[in-house]
C-alpha cells in the first residue's frame, strides 16, 4: 500500500487481481476414477491426469487370490484379475476399480462404465493426487480470475468479439470451432448450446443470468447422459448475474491474447494463459469500477473520499468521489467500487 | 479521559465484511470510541488506520487520546474469524438414522454433503473425500436395530476408510459404533456421542458437533460468550439472532445456578439460515419474494440474490436495501422452523439481532423486521450489535477482563432499537381493540386508541425507560391472558411497537395486495424507502 493510497482512501476500495502468477488449479476427482499421474510430475496441455467414470458402482468380491496383500490400502487401484480355469476349480475374474475398503476378507471397489479422460488444460506441475478427491497442478502460466465458471476444463484460441456486443446464434459458425469466444456482452443459454454445437471450446462473458446458467447445465447434463461423450467445453463468468461489460484492463489484456491458445478452469474460475509475449496492460493506479449497484461497469478516476453520504432508500455509506468516463462527478458508496492491481 | 496506552481494537473478521471498532476507557469505563466496516478483501489495517483518522478528525478530544493512525496498528487487538463452517458428511446404517444425524448437523452449522439418503456408503465416502468437508457424522442410535447390527461392520470400514485418505477430518460418531473406534489415529479424531438422538432431539450431539465444527476464535463461539455475558449481567434472558453470510445462529441465554451467579445457554447454528445461499432453490427465492414490498420476477430477483451472494459487500442502498431485509426476515424463518428446540424455552427478554444482514438498514426497519416473524404473545426489548462488537468480546480469555469490557461498554455493545408488545388476540370492539398508556420515567405520558390488526407506535427514545399499560374490553393473550397489563418498557431507535398483527403473521395471498401491505406497515418505520 502507498503512501498515497493511504492518504487518499484508495486503500479502502477492495483491489481485484487483473493477472494470478502460477495459480494451482484442482481438479475434482470421485471414487472410483483413476487419477495416471503421480506428485511432482511435469504435464503438458493435452496431458491425461485422469480417467474418470460417468456410471460407478461398488461391487464386492472375496479377496482374490492373486492379491498380494490380506489388507488392500484404501484408494488404491485394484487391476482386475480375468476369469480362470484349473486343475478342475473355476476362478472368477474380478473386476478393476478402485478400492474404497474391504470388511474381513472382502472388498468393496468401485467400478464405473463410460470412460472419459480427464486433461491438463495447460502446463504445469502436479502437486498434489488424493484418489477420489482430486489432482491439483501448479501451473505455469497464468490466470486472469473469474467470479465463476461453468463445465471445463477447456482448451482453445482465443477469439474477441466487440465489446458490448450481444452474442447472437447467426454469428456461429464453424470457422469459430476450436475457439473460446470473449463475448462483451449478454449471452443465452441457446447461444451456449450453439457455442457447443458449432465446436467452439469456451465463452468467457462478464456477466451470465442464473437463469441462462440453470438452463445451460440442463441442457450439459442430458448431453453428458447420452451415450457418447461430449467435447470440453466452459463457460468463465468474470463478474456475476447481473449485466455489465467486462472491465477495460481486463478486455484489454484478452485483446493482447487474440489468437493465442488458453484454456478455462473452474477451480479456481479463471482463464490460463501463457504470458511469453503477452503485453500486459497498464493499469492506472486511480482507476476505478463500479461493480456493484445500477451503475454496474462504469468505471472512472478515483478523486478522494467523500465522507459517509446519504444514498437511496436514506441508507448512510461511506463514499468515494469518482469522475465517470463521461466527466460527470459522483459520490458511490465505496463498497460498490472496486480497482485492478 | 482515555488513554491510547489502553484502548483495544476490536476486529470481527467476516467472510463477506470485516468491522473494526475501538474501545478506549473513559473515566473508569470502556467505551466505543468508533466503528467502522468494509468489504472483508480490504483488511482490518487499512480500515483501522482509516478508523482512528476518521475519529481523530471528528473529536479533537478524542484525537489527543488516541495514537496516529500508523501507530493505531500497534494497539492490543480482540480479534474473532467468521470463516465458512466445514461440510459434513453422514454414514448412517438407514434412512431413519441418516435423517437424525443429517438434521443435528444442519443445526451445528454443517451443510450436508453427499447423498440424501441412506445406506449410500459409496455416495457418503465420496462426500467424505470433497474438500469443502471437514466433518463425518456417523453411527447408530444407542440401541441399533437387527438391520443397523448387521451393516456396523461395513460402516466401520467406511470411516477407517475415510480417515486413511483424510488425515485432517474429524469423527462424531453415535451410539456404540464410536467404543469401536480404537485405531489411534481414528480414535484421536473422534468425538463419540453415546446417546445421541434420543430424548433430546439430538441437541447431544448438536452440541458435541459445535464443539468439534467451531474453531476456538470463530466469532460464533464468541457470540455464546458475549450473550452469557449479557444475560449475567443485565440479569436477564438473551436471546442472539446472528444472520450471516454463510449461516445463521440463535443462542439463549439465561442467569442460572443458586443467586444467578452463572449462566446457561442453548444454542444452534443453522446451515440453512445465511441471508442467500450460494445456489438459491426456488421456494427460497419464492419465501425471499414473500417477503418483499419490491416487485421483481422470479428471474430478476434469482440474478439479484446471487449477486448478493458473491458481492455481499455492494449494492447495499435503495431497493437491495429493502430486499436485504426481505431476505433476512426469510433467513430468520428458517433458523426458527429448524430449531423448535429453542422456541420451546422461555421466551427471551432481550432480543440482540448480529450479523451483517442487519448492517445498514434504518435500526427501526430492522425492528419492525424482527417483530414480523419472531412472533409470539409478549413483550421483549430489541437490540442490535451494531459495531459486531459481541463476538470478539465474548471471545476474551480472561473472565475478568471480558465482564470489565462487555459491562463497560455495554451500552455501545447493544444499540437500542426499543420494546415490542405482541398481543394475541386484541379485537376490535365499537372501533377500537383497546388502549395503550405509555408513562415515561421523569416524563410525560401518552394514550393511543388501538387499531386491531395494526402496528402502533409510539415515541419512546434511546435510554428512556417507563411503563406501558395496555387495556381492551375481553381478555387477550400476553403470555398469559387477561383484561389488561402494565408492561415495563425501555426506549431505542425504533421506540415502543404495539403490534396488534395476528400471531402468526397472515399475509394477503394476491402477490400485489401482499407487497402494498407490506410497504404500508413498513413505511412509518422507514420512510425513505421510496426515495
Amino acid at each position: 500500500m502507498s503512501d498515497l493510497q493511504a492518504a487518499d482512501g484508495l486503500d479502502l476500495v477492495v483491489a481485484r487481481r487483473l493477472v494470478e502468477a502460477a495459480p494451482l488449479v484442482r481438479f475434482p476427482l470421485t471414487p472410483g476414477d483413476r487419477a495416471i499421474v503421480l506428485d511432482g510430475e511435469e504435464v503438458g496441455a493435452g496431458t491425461t491426469l485422469a480417467r474418470r467414470y460417468r456410471d460407478v458402482r461398488m461391487e464386492t468380491f472375496a479377496r482374490p487370490e492373486g492379491s498380494l496383500r490380506a489388507s488392500p490400502s484404501a484408494g488404491g487401484w485394484w487391476p482386475g484379475t480375468e476369469q480362470a480355469r484349473g486343475r478342475g476349480q473355476r476362478r472368477r475374474g474380478t473386476p478393476a476399480g478402485e478400492i474404497l475398503y474391504d470388511v474381513g476378507d472382502r472388498w468393496h471397489v468401485v467400478v464405473g462404465d463410460h470412460e472419459e479422460t480427464l486433461d491438463s488444460p495447460a502446463d504445469g506441475i502436479v502437486e498434489d493426487v488424493r484418489p477420489g478427491a482430486h489432482v491439483a497442478v501448479r501451473m505455469t502460466g497464468s490466470g486472469v480470475p473469474g467470479m465463476a465458471a461453468v463445465g471445463g476444463p477447456s482448451r482453445g484460441r482465443l477469439v474477441t468479439f466487440p465489446a458490448d456486443a450481444d452474442l447472437r446464434t447467426s454469428a456461429l459458425d464453424v470457422g469459430l470451432a476450436g475457439a473460446i469466444a470473449v463475448v462483451g456482452a449478454r449471452v443465452d443459454a441457446e447461444t451456449l448450446t450453439r457455442c457447443r454445437a458449432t465446436g467452439i471450446r469456451g465463452v468467457v462473458v462478464a456477466h451470465l443470468s442464473d437463469k441462462e446458467r440453470r438452463d445451460f447445465l440442463g441442457s450439459e447434463a442430458r448431453q453428458r447422459a447420452g451415450y457418447h461423450g461430449i467435447a470440453p467445453f466452459a463457460v468463465l463468468i468474470l463478474d456475476g448475474a447481473v449485466r455489465r461489460s467486462i472491465a477495460s484492463p481486463v478486455r484489454s489484456l484478452l485483446g493482447a491474447m487474440d489468437g493465442r491458445e488458453v484454456a478455462i478452469v473452474a477451480d479456481p474460475p479463471m482463464l490460463l494463459f501463457d504470458p511469453a509475449g503477452v503485453e500486459q496492460p497498464e493499469v492506472p493506479a486511480d482507476l476505478v469500477r463500479i461493480h456493484s449497484g445500477p451503475a454496474a461497469g462504469r468505471e472512472g478516476t478515483w478523486l478522494g473520499q467523500a465522507g459517509v453520504r446519504r444514498f437511496r432508500a436514506g441508507v448512510r455509506l461511506r463514499a468515494g468521489l469518482v469522475r465517470l468516463d463521461d466527466g460527470s462527478e459522483v459520490a458511490v458508496p465505496l463498497a460498490d467500487l472496486e480497482r485492478y492491481v | 479521559m482515555t488513554s491510547s496506552a489502553d484502548a483495544r481494537i476490536v476486529v470481527e473478521e467476516g467472510t463477506a465484511t470485516v468491522a473494526v471498532s475501538v474501545l478506549a476507557p473513559v473515566d473508569g469505563r470502556w467505551r466505543l470510541a468508533a466503528s467502522e466496516a468494509a468489504p472483508a478483501a480490504v483488511g482490518a489495517d487499512a480500515l483501522i488506520a482509516e478508523l482512528v483518522r476518521t475519529a481523530r478528525a471528528a473529536d479533537p478530544d478524542l484525537a489527543r487520546d488516541l495514537p496516529r493512525p500508523a501507530r493505531a496498528l500497534d494497539l492490543p487487538r480482540i480479534v474473532s474469524r467468521g470463516a465458512p463452517l466445514p461440510g459434513a458428511a453422514i454414514v448412517a446404517p438407514s434412512a431413519r438414522q441418516h435423517t437424525a444425524l443429517a438434521a443435528a448437523a444442519r443445526t451445528a452449522g454443517l451443510a450436508v454433503a453427499g447423498p440424501a439418503d441412506a445406506p449410500d456408503l459409496l455416495g457418503a465416502v465420496g462426500a467424505a473425500l470433497r474438500p469443502d468437508v471437514g466433518v463425518v457424522v456417523a453411527g447408530t442410535g444407542s440401541k441399533p436395530t437387527s438391520d443397523e447390527r448387521g451393516i456396523a461392520d461395513e460402516l466401520l470400514a467406511a470411516l477407517r476408510s475415510i480417515a486413511a485418505r483424510r488425515s485432517d477430518i474429524r469423527f462424531v460418531v453415535t451410539g456404540p459404533l464410536g467404543a469401536r473406534m480404537t485405531t489411534p489415529d481414528v480414535r484421536d479424531r473422534t468425538t463419540t456421542v453415546v446417546d445421541p438422538a434420543e430424548g433430546d432431539g439430538g441437541v447431544g450431539l448438536r452440541d458435541a458437533l459445535l464443539e468439534v465444527a467451531l474453531p476456538p476464535d470463530h466469532t460464533r463461539r464468541g457470540l455464546v460468550g458475549g450473550v452469557r455475558e449479557l444475560a449475567f449481567l443485565l440479569e436477564l434472558r438473551v436471546e442472539v439472532l446472528e444472520i450471516g453470510h454463510t449461516a445463521g445462529m440463535r443462542a439463549i441465554a439465561w442467569p442460572a445456578g443458586e443467586g444467578a451467579t452463572s449462566t446457561d445457554a442453548a444454542v444452534a447454528v443453522v446451515a440453512d439460515g445465511a441471508l442467500v445461499p450460494a445456489d438459491p432453490p426456488d421456494e427460497l427465492v419464492d419465501a425471499i419474494a414473500g417477503w418483499s414490498p419490491v416487485a421483481l420476477d422470479r428471474v430478476r430477483l434469482r440474478d439479484r440474490l446471487v449477486e448478493a451472494y458473491e458481492s455481499p459487500w455492494g449494492d447495499l442502498d435503495g431497493e437491495s436495501a429493502i430486499l436485504t431485509l426481505a431476505a433476512a426476515r426469510a433467513a430468520v424463518e428458517r433458523v426458527a422452523a429448524a430449531t423448535p428446540d429453542l422456541d420451546a424455552l422461555p421466551a427471551a427478554d432481550l432480543l440482540v439481532a448480529a450479523g451483517g444482514a442487519w448492517a445498514e438498514a434504518p435500526a427501526s426497519a430492522v425492528a419492525l423486521a424482527l417483530v414480523d416473524v419472531l412472533r409470539r404473545p409478549g413483550a421483549m426489548q430489541l437490540g442490535l450489535d451494531h459495531a459486531r462488537l459481541l463476538g470478539p468480546l465474548g471471545l476474551v480469555p480472561d473472565p475478568d477482563e471480558r465482564r470489565a469490557l462487555v459491562a463497560g461498554a455495554i451500552d455501545d455493545i447493544v444499540l437500542p432499537l426499543g420494546t415490542a408488545i405482541t398481543p394475541r388476540g386484541m379485537r376490535a370492539s365499537r372501533g377500537s381493540a383497546g388502549r395503550l398508556r405509555l408513562a415515561v420515567d421523569g416524563g410525560m405520558s401518552v394514550e393511543l386508541a388501538l387499531e386491531a390488526g395494526g402496528v402502533h407506535l409510539a415515541d419512546l427514545p434511546p435510554g428512556a425507560t417507563g411503563s406501558a399499560w395496555l387495556t381492551s374490553k375481553e381478555q387477550f393473550d400476553l403470555g398469559v391472558r387477561a383484561r389488561g397489563f402494565e408492561i415495563p418498557v425501555s426506549g431505542g431507535l425504533g421506540g415502543l411497537i404495539v403490534d396488534l398483527r395476528e400471531v402468526p403473521l397472515k399475509l394477503p395471498s394476491r402477490p400485489d395486495r401482499r407487497r402494498e401491505q407490506l410497504a404500508a406497515w413498513q413505511r412509518p418505520l422507514w420512510p425513505d424507502a421510496d426515495r
